[in-house]
C-alpha cells in the first residue's frame, strides 16, 4: 500500500492533491479499515460462524454486517471473497422468511380464508424477492472475483477459494428458484444455473461435501436440454447425498428434496427428509462446518413442514423429522386388535326437517 | 329471559343467518396437472400457485401437480388422472380446437391484439365457445410470442429458408406444414433437443419464446452471425383445461375473467425476456416483406382449417382472430377479402 502522508516541505497544493489521490487510491484509513476488515471476515469471522452450529446468529450476522463489509468497497477493493458466504447467509434470513410465509398460505388454504392466504403469498413473494437479490450479489460477486462460471476453470487458490467459490454457484441456482417464485422481479439472469453447473467440474466433489454433483444434477432436471446424453440426474442426486452423509456435512440432501420437490418426485423428497434424518442420528456434523449442516437440516425441516402442514395444518411435530402424517386412506388396521373389537355402530338417523340444533338438546 | 328462551332465541337467529347469507361450502378437492419445463420451481407453476388461491374463492381447492413433460400431463388428464391441466393451445388441440387454434400462425401478431380476444373470451356471452363437448377451456394465460431463431442473418426472407434444416416440435402439425409450405427440412425435435440441436449447428434455425434465448442458451447457437427475427410467428398460451361437469357451477366464467384481468401480469415473463435479448441480436424486418409474410401465413391458416385430413384450425376461432386484427388495422387486405 502507498504511504498517504505527504513528505515534509512539500508546498501546500500539491500536497493537498497528494493527500486526495492517496485517499482515493485506497489508502485512507477507511480503506485500511476496509482492507483488514475483508482478511479479518476470511480468516476468522466466517471460520467461525461456519463452525459455530448457530444458524441463526449465521443469518443475522450476514445481514447485520453485510452492509458494512461490503460497504469497503466504495474505499479500497471490494470484499468479493468474504462478500460471497456473508451475502449467502444473509439471503438464507429472506429464505425463511419466505418459507414461513408459504407455510402460513398453506394454513390459510386448509381454512378456505382467501385474503389471508393471498396476503400471506404476497409476504412470501416479497421475502423471495429479497432473498433472490442477496444470492444474485453472492454470484456477482463470484463472477467479479474468479471471472464468469461455465467458461473455463478459474484459479482457485486457496480451499477458502474453493469453499466460496462453490457457494457462489450454490447461490446462482437459489436465486434463480427464489426469482421464478417471485415473478422475476429481481432480474437473475436466466442463463446462470446452466454456467453454474459447467462450472462444477472445477471443484472437487468428495473435498465439498458432494455439493458440485448435486448442483450439476439438480440443474439437468430443472433446465430442460442441459443434461449430457446418457446421464440420470436422479442418481447423482442420490450418489452426491450419499457423500454428503458421509462428510457430516448434508448440503446434496437439500438440493436433492428442492430438485424433487421441482419434479413433483415425492418419493425421492420422502426418501431425502428420511435419510437425512437417519444421517443426522447416525453422523454427527463436522466440526468446521457445523453451520453448513445445520443450515440444510433447516432447509429439508422446511420441505418437511410443507408436507405436514398440507395434510394436518401444522409443521413437522418437534423430534419427528422423518416422518410423514399417516394417510388415512392407506393406513393399514391392527391385526392384533383384528376380531377384538366391537361393529362401528350404525350412524343414526337424520333428525326430521326442519328441526334446530337447539330442539335435539336434552333438556337441562 | 330464562336459558329457554334463551335458546330458542339463538336457534331463531341462527337460522335467520343462515336464510341471510348463503352458506359457504367446503372446497371440492381437485388435482391439477400443471406442465412447466422447470417443473414445480418454474415460472408458470408459481403463476399457477397464485391460481390456486383464486380458484379457492370459486369453491376449488386444487392440488398442484408439476408436469415437466407436456405429453405425459395431456395423457394423465385424458386418462383421468388429473382434472384439471394447463396445457399449451398446440397440446390441448385434439381436446379443444377451438381453444387449440389461438395458438395459430400469425393469428395474433401483437400483444394488444392477444389480450382483446382473450379478454373477449372471457365474456360470458363467449361462454358457449370455451365449451367443447365435456371440456371447457377454464382460463387463458399469454406465454409470450414465439420467434425464429436463426444462425446465420441473412436467412431474412422466406425464401432463404428452403432447403435449410429447422428443429420442429414432432406434435406441432402446424408448424410442421409451415415447414413444409417454405420449403425448409424439418428435423424432429421436443422442448428438451432442440435448444441443443441449434446450438451445436446441427440444425440453421428453430422457433421458441424469447425467455429461451437466456434460459437454454440460445445466444450460443446465434453467435456472431445469428440472429432472432422480431417478427412474432404465433403466441404461445397456456391453457387450463377441465372438465366442466367436474366443476362448480360458473367455475369456467370466474376463472376466465380472472385470467383475462391478469393479462399483463401473465405476460411479464414474456416481455421482460425479450428486453433481455440485446439489439444486436435482434433482426428486423422491411414492412412490406412483413406483409408478405402475413399473407403467406394467412394462406397457411387457412389451409390447415380446410384441410380434410388435419382440420387443425376452428373457423369461427380465426374469423375471431381476423375481426380483432382489422378492428386494430383496418387496411390490411385481408379485411377485404375475408377468407377467414
Amino acid at each position: 500500500m502507498k504511504s498517504s502522508t505527504p513528505g515534509a516541505g512539500v508546498p501546500a497544493g500539491p500536497a493537498l492533491a497528494l493527500a486526495v489521490a492517496a485517499t482515493l487510491g485506497g489508502c485512507s484509513i477507511h480503506g485500511m479499515t476496509g482492507d483488514v476488515m475483508a482478511d479479518y471476515s476470511t480468516e476468522h469471522l466466517i471460520p467461525w460462524v461456519l463452525e459455530s452450529g448457530d444458524t441463526g446468529m449465521a443469518c443475522e450476522t450476514g445481514v447485520s454486517l453485510g452492509g458494512f463489509l461490503i460497504s469497503f468497497g466504495r474505499v479500497t477493493d471490494p470484499p468479493h471473497r468474504a462478500a460471497i458466504p456473508t451475502l449467502l447467509s444473509a439471503a438464507v434470513c429472506a429464505q425463511e422468511q419466505a418459507y414461513e410465509a408459504d407455510l402460513r398460505s398453506r394454513r390459510a388454504i386448509r381454512a378456505a380464508n382467501v385474503p389471508e392466504a393471498k396476503d400471506a403469498r404476497t409476504v412470501e413473494k416479497r421475502q423471495n424477492v429479497v432473498a433472490a437479490r442477496r444470492f444474485l450479489a453472492a454470484w456477482q460477486s463470484t463472477v467479479a472475483q474468479y471471472g464468469m462460471p461455465g467458461e473455463g476453470c478459474p484459479e482457485l487458490e486457496s480451499n477458502y477459494d474453493e469453499l466460496v467459490y462453490t457457494l457462489g454457484l450454490l447461490s446462482v441456482v437459489q436465486a434463480l428458484q427464489h426469482d421464478m417464485a417471485a415473478e422475476s422481479k429481481a432480474g437473475v439472469p436466466l442463463d446462470a444455473p446452466a454456467r453454474a453447473a459447467r462450472a462444477t467440474e472445477c471443484l472437487n466433489n468428495a473435498r465439498w461435501w458432494g455439493v458440485p454433483q448435486a448442483l450439476r444434477a439438480v440443474v439437468w432436471v430443472s433446465v430442460p436440454g442441459t443434461a449430457p446424453d446418457g446421464a440420470d440426474p436422479w442418481y447423482e442426486l442420490a450418489q452426491a447425498a450419499k457423500v454428503g452423509e458421509q462428510a457430516g456435512v448434508r448440503l446434496a440432501h437439500a438440493i436433492q428434496a428442492q430438485a424433487a420437490v421441482g419434479a413433483g418426485r415425492d418419493d425421492v423428497l420422502r426418501a431425502a427428509i428420511e435419510a437425512h434424518a437417519a444421517s443426522l442420528a447416525r453422523t454427527p456434523p463436522a466440526a468446521k462446518w457445523t453451520t453448513v449442516d445445520r443450515i440444510a437440516t433447516q432447509q429439508i425441516t422446511a420441505l418437511s413442514d410443507r408436507i405436514w402442514t398440507d395434510a394436518e395444518g401444522h409443521r413437522t411435530p418437534f423430534g419427528a423429522l422423518g416422518d410423514f402424517p399417516v394417510d388415512p386412506e392407506v393406513e393399514e388396521g391392527d391385526d392384533l386388535l383384528d376380531g377384538l373389537t366391537p361393529e362401528p355402530t350404525p350412524a343414526p338417523t337424520e333428525a326430521p326437517a326442519g328441526a334446530s340444533p337447539a330442539d335435539q338438546e336434552p333438556e337441562s | 329471559m330464562n336459558r329457554k328462551t334463551l335458546r330458542c332465541l339463538a336457534a331463531a337467529l341462527t337460522l335467520l343467518a343462515t336464510a341471510a347469507a348463503p352458506a359457504l361450502a367446503e372446497p371440492v378437492k381437485k388435482t391439477f396437472c400443471v406442465f412447466d419445463p422447470s417443473g414445480a420451481n418454474g415460472q408458470v407453476f408459481q403463476l399457477m400457485k397464485d391460481y390456486k388461491v383464486e380458484a379457492l374463492a370459486w369453491g376449488v381447492d386444487f392440488e398442484l401437480k408439476p408436469y415437466t413433460d407436456e405429453k405425459t400431463a395431456a395423457d394423465d388428464f385424458k386418462a383421468g388422472k388429473c382434472d384439471a391441466a394447463l396445457l399449451t393451445a398446440t397440446r390441448l388441440r385434439p381436446f379443444h380446437k377451438f381453444a387449440g387454434s389461438l395458438e395459430a400462425m400469425g393469428a395474433l401478431p401483437d400483444y394488444a391484439i392477444a389480450k382483446q380476444v382473450i379478454e373477449s373470451l372471457s365474456k360470458e356471452a363467449a361462454a358457449p365457445l370455451m365449451v367443447n363437448g365435456e371440456y371447457e377451456i377454464a382460463a387463458a394465460f399469454p406465454g409470450g410470442a414465439i420467434y425464429l431463431f436463426v444462425d446465420d442473418k441473412t436467412l431474412d426472407s422466406v425464401e432463404d429458408l428452403a432447403g435449410k434444416k429447422i428443429a420442429t416440435l414432432s406434435h406441432d402439425e402446424a408448424s410442421k406444414a409451415m415447414v413444409k409450405r417454405v420449403g425448409a427440412s424439418m428435423v424432429a425435435a421436443d422442448v428438451g433437443t432442440f435448444a441443443g440441436m441449434f446450438n451445436n449447428g446441427s440444425v440453421d434455425a428453430c422457433y421458441a419464446p424469447a425467455f429461451a434465448y437466456k434460459a437454454l442458451e440460445l445466444y450460443k447457437g446465434i453467435g456472431d452471425k445469428g440472429a432472432v427475427v422480431r417478427y412474432p410467428l404465433a403466441q404461445l398460451t397456456l391453457q387450463v383445461l377441465i372438465r366442466s361437469k367436474d366443476f362448480p357451477e360458473g367455475f369456467g366464467v370466474k376463472s376466465r375473467a380472472m385470467a383475462a384481468k391478469n393479462f399483463e401480469k401473465g405476460l411479464q415473463v414474456a416481455r421482460q425476456a425479450e428486453a433481455a435479448i440485446p439489439d444486436k441480436h435482434w433482426l428486423d424486418i422491411p414492412d412490406a416483406d412483413k406483409v408478405k409474410y402475413d399473407a403467406m401465413l394467412r394462406d397457411v391458416r387457412v389451409g390447415l382449417r380446410d384441410d380434410a385430413a388435419l382440420k387443425l384450425y376452428h373457423p369461427v376461432a380465426l374469423k375471431l382472430f381476423r375481426k380483432a386484427r382489422c378492428q386494430k388495422d383496418k387496411t390490411r387486405a385481408e379485411c377485404v377479402e375475408k377468407l377467414e
